[in-house]
């Protein structure tokens, strides 16, 4: 008798339950996953902003690892480049793991300025990923100011999402001012990484404390998702920080640099956007900025068709105004030597230059040494 | 080089003060014993055997042979030992070196010290090969091959081998041929078929030899060099210096003057380097050495690989100890730097 009015009482707590996960859910948000890779690094402050005030909760996968590296070169085939599988892996994470996703968010990013394109791999992404088996639904717009304003396109993902037209641009006016927000305290010095953090925990933009400036200050080049994916670059920052480096990379600069368009020559107009940012950062440190850094890293994936072609400019700008140029060329490898070989030799080149150049200063007359 | 203050600390044994420069890599392992006035008391090259671990107690068994053989030796005493090469860190670990640089640094440091007034070296090693710029005394600019180690010394080993000639002898038969035959040079896999495509129509193998050290020095200048300005003096140096084939093949292509380390010290120059910043660094910072002495060869070492398995990375952790008493003398492979021991 007893035993049966326990089993009673389970089963309706069991079902109490159910009714209340039930409840949860139909409250609960749409669901979207969201891969920490390619322009991730670069929009993410702004999706955020933009797809909460429209009623979605995010699930971003993990830092990348080692597994989604190997899933994502083993998916991605072809001509493929490293950024890219490595989104295959993010996104294969995304599908695989719990908890089940609503969608997926794959935005298609054309252009965002009238006189520029994203690399063809940006554009060609939401088609592509399409592919990937077991995908949830797709949740896309397309960033083309070319053909339509921004807002029309955030109308329209509004839409799929169940919303108005008022609703889509007051999330937009919103998500505009928060990614605003955070550009202006990444130039006042602060580390991508860091800010992505507290963008992610929701927390306020608060500065780090200031650390005392260090000896040597680098500028690294190259695209947010080699630079700020620190399992990709072997944590490249960090290597450089222990050997007393202070690193500055394009988005700790003052906007008004990128403002003008780079001009190499009539038939070379700038063509892809990140490029253009690229060039436009480093022709700051050919004239006014020479004396701020001590020297270039640019960071290369394997198979990049743009930047292997900038990285040819660069390098003869550098050899004309004389500052140390270190080119790094990364793939799947994860073998740490080489690059440690190159780092330490970049690094202790300059930290030689530099002591021998204070021990002519000591000797010489200052006059006599600003005139060599 | 930057010259320090010469205020030498002696410390009270009353021995003269010597420094070891050892470099170990991919093929050779090479010893420098140097003095005070950058005078080389002893060397050592050798081959690699097995593990570095093996190697460097083999080299540093020869320098004590040296050093028990030669009174004039004895009177002098280790103050400060330097690695450099690709197993820098594990040498370091296990002779108990007191610093570890780059190659890049050692070659010139080395090389400055002999010819001051170089401008460009040029070094082509086992496995990779480099190339540094120097101007008014500072190194300026320097490249590495990439991921391939087409125009390397072990390609020319390989190929020696396959050509039933010893490698020290390729350089006098690459300078013999009278008309070179053409070898496609980007890549080894290629110019090996197309080497034996020339050896099966008939050519003579001093043609191929020399076509061979032309498509190496091509491969060189394509892959490294790109746009700098070569400028002299050149020196040349590391294994592939002894070649003659090769300096001829330089002169050809370059138009200019090319030096060549004499003495063997074309070889040597990376543990001289080595032995010249260890002086540097005793006389800089004045605190004795934590080099294990020449009779490390009594010691008995361990090295192990785990995969640590904590996160997803599963990164590969090497562990280097004493087998004697299980100390942890070196521990590195993480990314995240939890297991480290340095």
């Amino acid at each position: 008798m007893q035993s049966k009015k326990t089993t009673n009482q389970r089963e309706l707590k069991h079902l109490k339950d159910a009714l209340k996960s039930y409840r949860y859910d139909k409250k609960s948000k749409i669901k979207v996953g969201i891969p920490r890779a390619l322009h991730f690094y670069r929009f993410f402050p702004f999706w955020k902003k933009l797809l909460e005030e429209l009623g979605c909760e995010l699930i971003l996968s993990p830092h990348t690892n080692k597994q989604i590296v190997e899933e994502g070169a083993f998916q991605g085939f072809g001509e493929l480049c490293l950024p890219v599988k490595v989104y295959y892996g993010h996104m294969l994470y995304l599908i695989r793991e719990p908890p089940e996703l609503d969608y997926v968010f794959v935005p298609r990013y054309v252009s965002e300025r009238v006189e520029g394109y994203f690399c063809p791999k940006f554009l060609s992404l939401p088609d592509v990923i399409r592919t990937l088996p077991n995908i949830p639904k797709i949740l896309t717009f397309t960033i083309n100011v070319k053909e339509n304003p921004i807002s029309n396109s955030i109308i329209s993902l509004a839409k799929i999402l169940g919303k108005g037209q008022r609703e889509a641009l007051q999330a937009y006016e919103k998500a505009k001012k928060y990614h605003k927000q955070y550009q202006d305290f990444l130039r006042k010095g602060t580390p991508v990484g860091y800010a992505l953090k507290l963008v992610e925990k929701d927390k306020p933009f608060k500065m780090l404390k200031k650390k005392t400036p260090k000896n040597i200050k680098f500028l690294l080049l190259g695209h947010g998702y080699n630079i700020f994916d620190t399992f990709v670059n072997l944590d490249f920052q960090k290597k450089l920080t222990r050997h007393g480096v202070d690193v500055l990379t394009i988005e700790n600069l003052p906007e008004i640099l990128f403002k003008e368009p780079v001009i190499i020559n009539k038939q070379f107009r700038p063509y892809w956007l990140h490029e253009d940012e690229i060039l436009a950062a480093i022709r700051y440190f050919l004239v006014q900025g020479r004396k701020e850094i001590d020297g270039v890293i640019f960071l290369i994936s394997f198979a990049c068709g743009p930047d292997s072609l900038i990285a040819e400019l660069i390098m003869r700008d550098m050899k004309v105004i004389r500052l140390p140029f270190l080119q790094i060329i990364m793939d799947e490898h994860t073998g740490e030597a080489g690059l440690l070989t190159r780092i330490e030799s970049f690094v202790e080149m300059i930290k030689r230059k530099k002591r021998k150049l204070d021990a002519m200063k000591e000797k010489q007359d200052l006059k006599i040494f600003e005139e060599a | 080089m930057v010259q320090v203050n010469e205020k030498i600390h002696v410390p009270k044994d009353g021995k003269r003060n010597s420094y070891l420069g050892i470099d170990v890599g991919s093929v050779t392992l090479k010893f420098v014993l140097m003095d005070n006035d950058q005078r080389v008391l002893s060397q050592v090259f050798l081959r690699n055997q097995g593990s570095p671990i093996d190697s460097v107690k083999l080299g540093m068994a020869e320098m004590r042979s040296q050093i028990e053989k030669n009174p004039e030796l004895q009177e002098y005493a280790i103050r400060a030992c330097g690695t450099t090469g690709s197993a820098r860190y594990l040498t370091k670990a296990v002779v108990g070196g007191d610093l570890a640089k780059t190659e890049i640094i050692a070659h010139a440091v080395a090389t400055q010290s002999l010819y001051p007034d170089v401008r460009t070296i040029l070094e082509i090693g086992g496995q990779d090969s480099k190339i540094i710029i120097l101007r008014d005394g500072i190194i300026v600019d320097f490249a590495m091959n990439s991921v391939c180690a087409a125009g390397t010394g072990s390609f020319l080993d390989h190929q020696a081998t396959r050509l039933n000639i010893p490698i020290e002898d390729f350089g006098d038969y690459a300078v013999k041929s009278k008309n070179p035959a053409s070898i496609a040079g980007r890549c080894t896999v290629f110019a090996e078929s197309d080497m034996i495509h020339k050896q099966n129509a008939g050519y003579s193998k001093e043609d191929i030899i020399a076509g061979l050290c032309d498509s190496l020095v091509r491969n060189y200048l394509n892959n490294l060099s790109k746009g700098k300005d070569l400028e002299e003096p050149i020196v040349f140096q590391g294994g592939v210096s002894f070649n003659k084939g090769i300096i001829q093949a330089f002169k050809k292509h370059l138009d200019r003057k090319i030096t060549v380390p004499k003495n063997g010290l074309n070889v040597l120059m990376g543990a001289l380097g080595m032995a010249i910043l260890s002086r540097e660094y005793y006389i800089n910072n004045e605190i004795d050495t934590v080099f294990r002495g020449l009779r490390m060869t009594d010691i008995d070492f361990r090295t192990r690989t785990f995969n640590c398995g904590d996160c997803p990375n599963n990164c590969s952790i090497v562990e280097c100890s004493i087998v004697e008493n299980n100390e942890v003398i070196a521990r590195w492979g993480s990314r995240c730097g939890k297991w480290e021991v340095f």
